[in-house]
């Protein structure tokens, strides 16, 4: 299954929607994917609508995106969150960390 | 190159034959112009030799004489007859019109004398008219014989009454005069503007027809030429061929204009083939034979020999320089996939001592618990890459407790290993200090966050089990529950969460917890590769599965369970890559003895 990233920009605010399996490979192309992004804002949301599988590689672009964001006095959303996508933030304990939707 | 040389004589020869039917055809065509340019000639001399004797307006009042005397036209009668007739009537006219004359010195003439004087000329005139007649017939049997034509006919068109009289027919041969081809003047055979449409245009136009007309009768090309006697008469000599002999001319003078062209063609064709295998074939043979000699031998010595081969400087030239560039290029690419093989073995090479290294770091499994039964634990770890992420490890916390610890470093590869190394001997280290569960994971997390550049993390479940009573102290750092099975054959996960996944947060807090294994309970630890192995339709293992064939499968030896979880994973990913570690630790605990005595199954992956 293939990863999808599309950004969208309203408002300062940056949308990334994620579509299919984000796992290693797809996590290395979200990370080189941001780098523009954050020399624009520091204020993204993930849209997690149509992400059907999350790898821990990708929980590490979350994580890495959060502190970033919090170094830059910026926030991370992610929304629209499926079950088992869900399920792995709440098993990693990150949902405690994350601002999920 | 057959098929090249196949297609260059098939197209030759397809040329040679449209040149040839041109040639064909312009021959035909020139033979229609030269016959018609011939029949117009013969009618020609006709309207010349009618007026070389006597002047149109003399013509025309012998026509008009034939018309009222249609008797004096016999058909039987000849020229040289005709002629005798005038002679005769000239010298009785001019005898007469001596000895009048002589009489006239002496005397006037009677009227009798006078009028037999009179009509000996009339008579003589007569005659003269009549022989015009004979005269033209002549001619024109003389022409018709001469120019070997199929007729030769002499007309009157008369516009007013829109019909064409046919006046005299040249004969010829065994042909007699009177037999079908000389009427009578009271009954000329009239021919009308349809029937004739080429003796009226010709009549419109004034003027000889330019091409042939063969519309006027079946058989025939016919050509025209008029004669214009006065305002009301115009005669037109009509002179015809056989077309029937007239094709059969055209098509024998095309036949021998095709034998020709083959004659010329196929020489020049054949220079052609010579010149194309000179110039193309043979050269293209040579690169083609030195291009399969690169490919069976693959010597780069090849390039050389085409460079130093003698080819034309036209495209086939550039193409043998073209190939040898290419032979080259080749030779260069694979001399760098030689050396990048020679490299990715050495890479390869260096990943497999690292993953021995790795493994080598995980505890053998027949290390210092053996002699008792109070437990029995197995492991194994099959990495997806050559490095895995994932570790297990277990060890003796004190004499009377064993700590198994599970975990999941974010990633693959080196980076991942090493931060697998630092987390495992950091844990092992804390635990065996004498830290309890969650505060050797507190302070873990805190040491792992620290110099963590490159942002890594590890989820990590962790225990100590008191061999003694039972009891299982553990925390669960972010890692996928645990199967438990209770000794009654009742599984259930083990949900309880300590709090984040270690390595990210610094100081974050985290809560344990404990429980007591009976005699027989049996806890299954594994890593995200066992449930979200994939198979090619790129569905997941899943917990129900796991949960439901650790339920189905009865007390069994947790190297036994281990070996079948795995299987069944394997079974399920069939043909799918493997794209995770996967790592089980399964623990048995089979009741307080008193003293620690574990078996070990081995099941590290080699």
């Amino acid at each position: 299954m293939d990863m999808s990233i599309a950004t969208s920009r309203e408002d300062g605010v940056e949308t990334i929607v994620l579509g299919g399996h984000l796992n290693t490979n797809a996590a290395s192309e979200l990370e080189e994917a941001l780098v523009p992004v954050f020399e624009r804002t520091h204020d993204l949301v993930f849209d997690c609508t149509a992400l059907e599988y999350l790898a821990s590689a990708g929980l590490r672009v979350f994580v890495s995106t959060q502190k970033e964001v919090t170094r830059h006095g910026g926030s991370m959303r992610i929304t629209h969150v499926c079950d088992d996508v869900r399920e792995v933030l709440e098993i990693t304990g990150l949902i405690g960390v994350f601002d999920v939707e | 190159m057959r098929k090249l040389a196949l297609m260059f004589v098939g197209l030759s020869l397809v040329a040679v034959a449209v040149m040839s039917l041109l040639a064909f055809l312009n021959t035909g065509m020139t033979f229609i112009d030269s016959e018609s340019a011939r029949l117009r000639q013969v009618g020609d001399y006709a309207r010349a030799s009618a007026l070389a004797g006597s002047s149109a307006d003399d013509l025309a009042a012998a026509y008009a004489y034939w018309c009222e005397h249609p008797d004096a036209i016999d058909g039987e009668r000849t020229y040289a007859q005709e002629r005798e007739r005038l002679d005769a009537a000239y010298r009785e006219y001019a005898d007469e019109s001596e000895r009048l004359g002589e009489l006239h010195r002496q005397r006037d003439l009677t009227e009798e004398e006078a009028a037999h004087l009179q009509d000996l000329e009339n008579a003589y005139a007569a005659e003269s008219h009549v022989l015009a007649y004979y005269s033209l017939a002549d001619m024109m049997d003389r022409l018709k014989t001469n120019f070997d034509v199929a007729s030769l006919c002499l007309y009157e068109v008369d516009e007013a009454s829109g019909q064409a009289f046919q006046i005299i027919e040249g004969i010829s041969g065994d042909e007699v005069r009177g037999q079908g081809n000389v009427y009578g003047f009271e009954q000329l055979v009239p021919c009308t503007r349809e029937r004739y449409p080429g003796l009226f245009d010709t009549l419109d136009a004034g003027e000889a027809s330019s091409g042939l007309d063969h519309s006027a009768a079946e058989g025939y090309f016919l050509a025209y030429v008029p004669l214009r006697l006065d305002d009301d008469t115009t005669w037109i000599f009509e002179v015809s061929v056989r077309s029937d002999e007239f094709m059969s001319a055209v098509f024998s003078r095309m036949e021998g204009t095709l034998v020709v062209a083959g004659a010329v063609f196929t020489p020049l064709l054949v220079v052609m083939l010579v010149m194309l295998r000179r110039s193309i074939v043979r050269p293209l043979s040579a690169l083609d034979a030195h291009v399969r000699e690169y490919a069976a031998k693959k010597d780069v010595h090849t390039a050389d020999d085409i460079r130093a081969g003698r080819y034309p400087h036209d495209e086939i030239g550039t193409l043998a320089s073209n190939v040898a560039g290419m032979i080259d290029e080749l030779q260069d690419h694979m001399d760098d996939i030689a050396r990048l093989g020679v490299e990715r073995e050495h890479a390869k090479s260096e990943l497999a001592i690292a993953s021995r290294i790795q493994l080598s770091a995980l505890p053998p499994v027949q290390p210092p618990f053996t002699g008792g039964t109070d437990f029995s634990l197995a492991a194994s770890m099959h990495p997806a890459k050559e490095v895995g992420g994932d570790f297990y490890d277990f060890f003796l916390v004190d004499p009377a407790r064993c700590g198994v610890v599970i975990a999941d470093v974010s990633g693959k590869g080196v980076p991942a290993a090493l931060f697998m190394m630092r987390a495992k001997a950091l844990l092992k280290q804390l635990l065996v200090d004498g830290l309890e569960p969650v505060e050797a994971m507190r302070q873990a997390n805190d040491s792992l966050c620290a110099d963590n550049e490159a942002g890594m993390f590890v989820t990590v479940w962790l225990g100590v089990l008191d061999v003694e009573t039972g009891k299982l102290r553990f925390a669960n750092g972010g890692h996928n529950p645990p199967l438990y099975r209770h000794a009654s054959g009742e599984v259930e996960w083990l949900r309880e969460r300590s709090g984040l996944l270690l390595g990210s947060f610094e100081g974050v807090a985290y809560q344990g917890f404990a429980r007591i294994m009976q005699p027989g309970d049996t806890l299954l630890l594994y890593t995200d590769g066992v449930t979200e192995a994939m198979d090619v339709r790129d569905s997941c293992f899943g917990d129900d599965r796991l949960f439901s064939l650790v339920e189905g499968m009865g007390d069994v030896p947790p190297d036994v369970l281990s070996a079948r979880v795995e299987a069944s994973v394997r079974g399920f990913a069939e043909g799918a890559d493997q794209a995770d570690d996967i790592t089980m630790l399964a623990l048995r605990f089979s009741g307080g003895s008193g003293g620690v005595a574990a078996t070990f199954s081995e099941g590290r992956n080699e």
